[in-house]
């Protein structure tokens, strides 16, 4: 009686839960992919850290409040210094964003280059070969990590998924050299989270000066937090030609558009040409990132700047075709 | 070398006798290499397919412009010169009246006049924000330790 008794102590002592150790085949990098471009079924409310790393220099940090509903509807509040007042406002809803600078009263608002998750994960794949392993954990959530390598092997983005939901919790970007040059991270995050569907509206400034529309020549996405911040006719162009430059404050990406007959060169090294659909890019590494020749009609396109080649193609994808 | 460079060098003409030999063969045995060779150069000679001349007057302005722009020696580059050509046993009246041919020859010598800046036209439309405001983006930066929070 006695030992049975313990007996059954004994098997009652071991964790219910207590199973043994099964090896985990990783999921697969496409479906992975695909369920972050989709974005979770919830909404959520998280605060973002993104760290810039100059070759020369300190890093640099800013803070960004993020708010979100299904079906891509987002918020991105970006606080100056220790403000807590938002010094740029952007909302997205996938099909039109709308940027606010309330200390400047101004309102920029416009349709938006849709790309669909298939798409984007289509534009990884020309780009990158896609490799999954096991994250850490961010934003006291479990992860997957993927990582975005260039040929050659070397790693180009990393990222890592929230298991549960999908949910893109933290980016790292790599130069051409292999150093950190920037990193996007969730430090808090709330999921599920419901936001009121006001936050999402931007109402104009009473004084704001109207804005007018971007010119058609330039590309219809840039990446989150990136103003267009110069623009110019460039002469003998009959205003189909243009330098324009685009910043968020700590990492720039500038454009020219210019006659084929010009022939820009492409600085870098490692050009390759990459197929997208019925469009092709060639695409160099650049001490600072990356650069980009895109070729519609009479017209060259030559980006160059801070940005991975992914958000370059994307960039200069969404240029309208131009007669 | 990766095959993107060795592909671009070898258009340019870059190889060396060995390697342009030892690349061609490679070109032999790898269709797909050969294919990329092709597209390269598909791509290179439609982005030259209309290359224009540039016009002569094109030219001609170009070149005063650059003559113009050459920098002119300031009086005490040339005192320096000067001194340097002369030996010192001419005595400090050869440098001052050398100095003193240097600041007359200089105002003798009109500069030639300077091209018309080239205009840059201003778009009627764009919504930029100005270049201060690139200025002021930069204020939503703080520095940082550049630390990561490792949650494990």
């Amino acid at each position: 009686m006695k030992v049975e008794l313990i007996l059954s102590l004994a098997l009652l002592a071991v964790p219910a839960t207590a199973r043994p150790r099964v090896a985990r085949s990783l999921p697969g990098a496409d479906a992975l992919i695909l369920k972050a471009l989709a974005g979770p079924a919830t909404g959520y409310r998280a605060l973002e850290r993104i760290q810039v790393f100059r070759p020369a220099g300190k890093p640099k940090a800013q803070t960004v409040a993020v708010f979100a509903r299904p079906g891509g509807l987002v918020r991105r509040e970006y606080r100056f210094g220790r403000s807590k007042e938002p010094g740029l406002v952007l909302v997205r809803d996938g099909r039109m964003s709308r940027l606010l600078w309330p200390a400047r009263k101004r309102l920029w608002s416009g349709g938006e280059s849709v790309e669909t998750p298939e798409q984007g994960l289509a534009r990884l794949r020309a780009l990158y070969e896609l490799s999954v392993s096991t994250g850490g954990r961010v934003a006291k959530r479990a992860t997957w990590r993927v990582d975005l390598r260039v040929p050659g092997g070397r790693v180009r983005r990393s990222l890592w998924l929230d298991r549960q939901s999908g949910l893109l919790l933290k980016r790292e970007t790599y130069r051409p050299d292999g150093a950190l040059s920037r990193r996007e991270r969730f430090t808090k995050l709330e999921l599920p989270a419901d936001s009121a569907e006001s936050l999402f509206r931007l109402e104009a400034p009473a004084d704001e000066r109207p804005a007018d529309s971007l010119p058609s020549l330039l590309p219809r996405w840039a990446p989150d937090g990136f103003l267009l911040i110069d623009v110019r006719s460039t002469p003998g162009g009959s205003g189909k030609d243009i330098d324009a430059a685009y910043s968020d404050g700590a990492s720039r990406v500038t454009l020219r558009r210019v006659p084929v007959s010009e022939q820009p060169k492409l600085q870098g090294k490692n050009l390759r040409i990459v197929r997208l659909g019925t469009k092709e890019f060639v695409i160099s590494e650049t001490d600072e990132g990356g650069g980009l020749l895109y070729r519609a009609g009479d017209r060259v396109t030559l980006f160059s700047g801070d940005l991975p080649e992914d958000d370059l193609v994307r960039m200069a994808g969404s240029l309208e075709a131009q007669p | 070398m990766s095959d993107d460079s060795e592909l671009s060098d070898y258009l340019d003409g870059r190889l060396a006798p060995g390697e342009k030999a030892v690349f061609e063969a490679r070109l032999c045995r790898d269709p797909d290499l050969s294919r990329r060779l092709c597209l390269l150069r598909a791509l290179r000679a439609s982005l030259a397919a209309s290359v224009r001349p540039m016009p002569a007057d094109l030219k001609a302005a170009l070149k005063r412009e650059a003559a113009a722009r050459m920098a002119r020696p300031s009086w005490r580059g040339l005192l320096r010169e000067s001194l340097a050509a002369h030996r010192w046993s001419y005595g400090a009246g050869a440098a001052f009246a050398a100095a003193a041919l240097v600041l007359v020859v200089r105002s003798a010598v009109a500069p030639p006049p300077l091209p018309a800046p080239v205009a840059r036209v201003e778009p009627r439309a764009p919504e930029a924000a100005a270049p201060s405001v690139a200025s002021s983006l930069a204020d939503l930066w703080t520095d940082d330790d550049g630390g990561d929070e490792n949650e494990g």
